[in-house]
C-alpha cells in the first residue's frame, strides 16, 4: 500500500468494514476520522464548526496540523488529534485533502448590505485604521496564494468569524508574519461579520476557468488637500505620467542593473 | 492676476519625506503651515492595494508613480560641448511625484553615512597628501560630523523602525553588525530581516574572503513595529514589489506609513495637492522670502505669503526651484564661480551576474526591497586607497530586491539578445542567478552641474533644469577596482559563471542605474562653495531652507535617504530651538 492509500484510510476509518479490503494499518492513539467532522470529501460541516479543507494547500494544511499540536492555534478538538499524529502522517493527510476538489453547496443567503461592506474591506480596506485589503494574500475574491495563503472563497461564514475572532484574541496566533493577529484587532465585530459573509457568498472560479483580474473598485482618492486653493477632485485612475517603453532591461538592486547590465559595455 | 491668500508662518514646497518631517516639527513648535504638493494625494488604502499594484507593466515599465515628464522634465547633455535634449521618457533616474514623494516607491535600504564621508576632503589630504586629489574631482566637507547627525540618524531611524543589526554600540564593536560603522546610540528599532539563500551564500564566500559581511538595513519591517508617533506598520511580506511600487501591507516605511496620517490631522497643518510651486517670492532687496506663488489644477494662480519656506522638493527641483527664484548665485563652470547647480553628483553603480548550477535555487521572486547581506570593507576610507590613485568606494551585497517577471532575466553574457536561444536560456538561469550589486561614490566634479536650460520650457513656461554630467575618471577606476573584487567573492558562491561588469562611460541617460541625484545645493561652511550653511538654510535669504540630497557635496558609497532624514531632523532642531526664538543667520 503506497502512502497515499494509507492516508485515505486514516481519512476515511470510521466507515464501514467493507471499504478497506487491505489490512487496515495501525494507527496512532487517539486519532477519529478527519471525515466525521470535514465530510467524506473534505467539504466541511458548519454544524460542527468544521471548516472546507479540500483544495486547501498541502503547506497551509499540514501548517494549522502543527500548530493544534504546538498551541499556536488552540482548538480543542483538534489538539489532541493533532498530537497523535507525526509529521509523516500530517504532511500526507495535508497532501491528500490539497488534491481534492468537491463542490459548493448553494451560497448562504445574506442581506446585500454586510456583503458590500465585506467586498469593501475584503477588496480595498480601510484606511483611517491602517486595514489593508484581504486579497492582498489572499488572492483575489478569495482565491488563494499557494503554498502559504489559504483560500477564504466559499468556507463557511461562522468559520470565518470564529478564526477572525481566533485571530484577535490571541488563540491563534500561528502566521509567520503577524500580520493576521493586527489586522483582526483592528476589525469591530460587525466588520468581521461582513467579511465573513462576503466570502461565505464568494465561490472561487471553476478549475480550469482562468478568471482576469480586475483591479480594485473606484473609490475616493487617499487624504484630499483642503480646497483653499478650489482643487477639483483629482483624476482617478491613469494620469499623464504612464509612458510606453521597451520592456528591455530593468533594474535589480540599487541601480545594479539585473539583466541589462552585464551586456551593457559589450 | 494671483490670488493673495492668508499668510502663514511657513510653507514646504513638496510634501515628500522632508515635507512631511518639517511639517510635523513646525507644526509641533505651534507654526501654521501650508505644505504644497504638485502630484495628487496618495494613500496605502485605496491606492497602493492589490492586485493593482502589482501591475508590473504599468507601475515597472511605464512608471505610473513618476514625475510627469510631459509637463515637466530634464534636459541631459554629457558634457558642455554637446546640446542637452529633454529627457521624454525616465531611464536612468525615477523621480517621482504625489503626496509622499518618492519615499513612496523606495526600496527602503536606509544606511548611515561614515563620519570620513562628511570629512572627505580634510581625511583624504590627511592620509593621502594634497595631491592625491586629482583636478578632475573637487571633494568638499560637509561642515558637519557623525556624531553630530547621530541622534538626529537615530531618530530617523526609530520613526520609519529599520531593521538591521548595530555594529558599533557607543564605541564598542557588536559581532554581526557593520564593524566600520561610527558609534551609535542603541540597537536598531527592530532586528534584521531573514536572510535570503544567495544572501547566505555570499555572506559564507565574504566572510571567508576575510570581509565582515552584515545584514543590509531596512525600512521594509522584519516585524511590526509602533513608532515614537504611534503609527503601527507591519511585517514585510517579501512580495519583490518595493521599487517603483507603493507597499500594500503598511510594511514600507513612507510618510503614509510613519507620519503623515498623524500631521494631516494637526489643525495647524494644512495640505493642498495638485499646486505646481512657481517661484518662491522675494522682498525688493532679495534678502528675505515673502512667500511663493503657485498654480493649482483649476489653473489658477495663487500667492502664499509664509515667513519661513521650506524648500524639500527633490535634489533636482530644489536647485531648480532656486535658480528659478533667483535666490543664490548660479554656478559656472566657465569660472568656477557661483554655487547654485554646482558639485551634482550621482552614484557610481555596477553588478556582477553570479550564474549557478540549477541545483541552487535563488527564489529572486522571495525577495524585499531592502534584504540581503553587504560588505564595507571597500566603502569610503575602511581601505587603503594609496596604491590605486582614486578616491571613494563601493559596498557589495547580494541584496536582489525582485524576481519581476517582466524586468528580471538574467543570462550569460554570450547569450542572443533574442528568440528562442534567449527565451532557453531565460528559462535556464532565472532561478539560478544571484546579481551582486556594487554600490558606488560619486565625486563631484567641475564639469558636472544643473542649470535652466536656455531652449526647453515645462507646462508653465518656466525653463526645464539642464544636466551636465560624465562619471569622473577616479569613479571609472574605483567601479573597475571593486568590481573585480565582487567578481571575486561572486566565484567564491560557486558560481560556474560570474560575468561583472564595471561601470564605463559615458554615462547614459536612458538605461536604469538609481534615482540617487544629488548636489546643486551644497551645504558647508564657506558661502563661496556652498549654497546653504550647515543648518541648511541658505545664505542669501535667510528664511528659505534647502533640505535633501541637494545639499550633498558629493555622493557616498551608501544610498542617501537616511542621511537625507537625518539632515532634514538635523535642520529642524535649529529652526525650532534657535531660528524661531531669533530669526536670522543662524551660522
Amino acid at each position: 500500500m503506497n502512502s497515499m492509500e494509507f492516508v485515505m484510510l486514516l481519512a476515511l476509518l470510521g466507515r464501514p468494514a467493507h471499504a478497506a479490503e487491505t489490512p487496515r494499518p495501525t494507527l496512532p492513539q487517539g486519532v477519529i476520522a478527519c471525515e466525521s467532522c470535514h465530510g467524506g470529501q473534505g467539504q466541511g460541516n458548519p454544524a460542527v464548526g468544521a471548516p472546507r479543507i479540500a483544495g486547501q494547500p498541502a503547506a497551509y494544511l499540514a501548517r494549522q496540523l502543527e500548530s493544534f499540536a504546538d498551541g499556536s492555534r488552540h482548538n480543542p478538538t483538534m489538539a489532541p488529534i493533532a498530537k497523535s499524529l507525526d509529521d509523516k502522517t500530517r504532511e500526507a493527510l495535508a497532501a491528500y485533502y490539497s488534491t481534492l476538489a468537491v463542490p459548493y453547496g448553494p451560497p448562504e443567503k445574506r442581506a446585500k448590505n454586510p456583503v458590500d461592506r465585506g467586498k469593501r474591506l475584503a477588496r480595498v480596506g480601510d484606511g483611517e485604521r491602517a486595514i489593508q485589503a484581504c486579497g492582498n494574500c489572499h488572492g483575489p475574491d478569495g482565491i488563494g496564494e499557494p503554498p502559504s495563503y489559504p483560500y477564504l472563497a466559499g468556507l463557511h461564514r461562522d468559520y470565518l468569524v470564529a478564526t477572525l475572532r481566533a485571530w484577535r484574541d490571541g488563540s491563534r496566533r500561528n502566521d509567520a508574519s503577524g500580520q493576521m493577529p493586527i489586522i483582526a484587532k483592528r476589525m469591530k465585530d460587525d466588520e468581521i461579520e461582513a467579511v465573513a459573509a462576503y466570502y461565505a457568498a464568494a465561490r472561487p472560479p471553476a478549475p480550469g476557468i482562468h478568471r482576469p483580474m480586475r483591479p480594485a473598485p473606484a473609490v475616493p482618492r487617499g487624504n484630499a488637500g483642503d480646497d483653499d486653493g478650489g482643487n477639483p477632485p483629482p483624476p482617478s485612475g491613469g494620469t499623464g505620467i504612464e509612458q510606453g517603453e521597451p520592456t528591455t532591461g530593468g533594474s535589480q538592486g540599487p541601480g545594479g542593473g539585473g539583466a541589462a547590465n552585464p551586456r551593457q559595455n559589450r | 492676476m494671483a490670488t493673495r491668500l492668508p499668510e502663514v508662518d511657513a510653507v514646504t514646497l513638496g510634501v515628500g519625506l522632508v515635507g512631511t518631517l518639517l511639517g510635523r516639527e513646525l507644526t509641533r513648535a505651534g507654526l501654521k503651515v501650508v505644505g504644497l504638493e504638485r502630484g495628487e494625494p496618495r494613500a496605502t488604502v485605496p491606492d497602493f492595494q492589490g492586485p493593482q499594484i502589482h501591475d508590473e507593466l504599468r507601475y515597472s515599465i511605464r512608471k505610473a508613480l513618476m514625475q510627469d515628464n510631459a509637463r515637466e522634465t530634464v534636459t541631459f547633455r554629457n558634457n558642455r560641448d554637446e546640446t542637452a535634449l529633454p529627457i521624454r521618457r525616465w531611464g536612468s533616474f525615477l523621480p517621482g511625484t504625489g503626496l509622499g514623494g518618492a519615499a513612496v516607491h523606495w526600496n527602503g535600504q536606509t544606511y548611515r553615512f561614515q563620519d570620513s564621508d562628511f570629512r572627505l576632503r580634510s581625511r583624504t589630504v590627511e592620509r593621502y597628501g594634497r595631491n592625491f586629489i586629482g583636478p578632475d574631482i573637487s571633494p568638499q566637507d560637509w561642515g558637519v560630523t557623525a556624531a553630530d547627525l547621530e541622534p538626529h540618524y537615530d531618530r530617523f531611524e526609530y520613526l520609519l523602525g529599520v531593521s538591521g543589526k548595530a555594529g558599533n554600540l557607543e564605541g564598542r564593536k557588536v559581532n554581526g553588525g557593520n564593524p566600520f560603522e561610527d558609534p551609535r546610540a542603541r540597537e536598531y528599532p527592530t532586528p534584521p530581516m531573514k536572510e535570503p539563500y544567495g544572501s547566505a551564500l555570499f555572506r559564507k564566500a565574504a566572510a571567508g574572503l576575510g570581509y565582515h559581511p552584515y545584514p543590509q538595513p531596512s525600512a521594509n519591517l522584519s516585524r511590526p513595529y509602533t513608532n515614537p508617533e504611534g503609527l503601527t506598520m507591519n511585517t514585510c511580506m517579501f512580495c519583490g514589489y518595493c521599487e517603483r511600487y507603493g507597499c500594500e501591507h503598511f510594511a514600507k516605511s513612507s510618510p503614509q506609513t510613519i507620519l503623515l496620517p498623524v500631521l494631516l490631522k494637526d489643525p495647524n497643518y494644512t495640505l493642498r495637492t495638485n499646486c505646481q510651486v512657481l517661484r518662491i517670492n522675494l522682498d525688493k532687496d532679495g534678502r528675505q522670502a515673502t512667500g511663493v506663488t503657485y498654480i493649482d489644477a483649476a489653473g489658477r494662480e495663487f500667492e502664499q505669503p509664509a515667513r519661513l519656506v521650506i524648500v524639500g522638493m527633490f535634489a533636482l527641483n530644489n536647485v531648480r526651484m532656486l535658480l528659478l527664484s533667483g535666490i543664490g548665485k548660479p554656478y559656472a563652470p566657465a569660472t568656477g564661480q557661483g554655487v547654485v547647480g554646482r558639485n551634482y553628483a550621482y552614484q557610481t553603480t555596477s553588478a556582477v551576474d553570479v550564474f549557478f548550477d540549477q541545483d541552487v535555487h535563488i527564489n529572486p521572486f522571495m525577495r524585499s526591497g531592502a534584504n540581503g547581506t553587504v560588505i564595507s570593507d571597500f566603502v569610503s576610507d575602511n581601505f587603503d586607497h594609496g596604491p590605486h590613485g582614486f578616491i571613494g568606494g563601493a559596498y557589495v551585497g547580494e541584496i536582489m530586491s525582485h524576481g519581476r517577471p517582466i524586468e528580471f532575466h538574467p543570462v550569460p553574457p554570450d547569450t542572443p539578445k533574442w528568440g528562442a536561444d534567449w527565451k532557453r536560456a531565460v528559462v535556464r538561469h532565472y532561478n539560478h542567478t544571484s546579481v551582486l550589486s556594487i554600490h558606488g561614490s560619486s565625486v563631484a566634479s567641475p564639469r558636472n552641474y544643473l542649470d535652466l536650460d536656455p531652449t526647453y520650457k515645462d507646462a508653465w513656461g518656466l525653463p526645464l533644469l539642464r544636466m551636465t554630467f560624465d562619471f569622473p575618471e577616479n569613479d571609472l577606476k574605483m567601479s573597475a577596482y571593486i568590481t573585480k573584487k565582487a567578481e571575486e567573492i561572486g566565484r567564491a558562491m560557486g558560481g560556474r559563471q560570474v560575468a561583472g561588469s564595471p561601470r564605463k562611460g559615458p554615462y547614459t541617460i536612458t538605461q536604469y542605474q538609481t534615482t540617487h541625484n544629488t548636489g546643486g545645493t551644497v551645504m558647508g561652511t564657506d558661502p563661496a562653495t556652498s549654497v546653504v550653511n550647515r543648518y541648511l538654510q541658505s545664505w542669501d535669504v535667510s528664511n528659505v531652507f534647502v533640505i535633501g540630497a541637494s545639499n550633498f557635496p558629493q555622493n557616498a558609497s551608501y544610498n542617501p535617504t537616511d542621511t537625507v532624514g537625518a539632515l532634514a531632523y538635523w535642520a529642524a532642531d535649529a529652526l525650532v530651538n534657535r531660528y524661531l526664538k531669533s530669526p536670522g543667520a543662524l551660522a
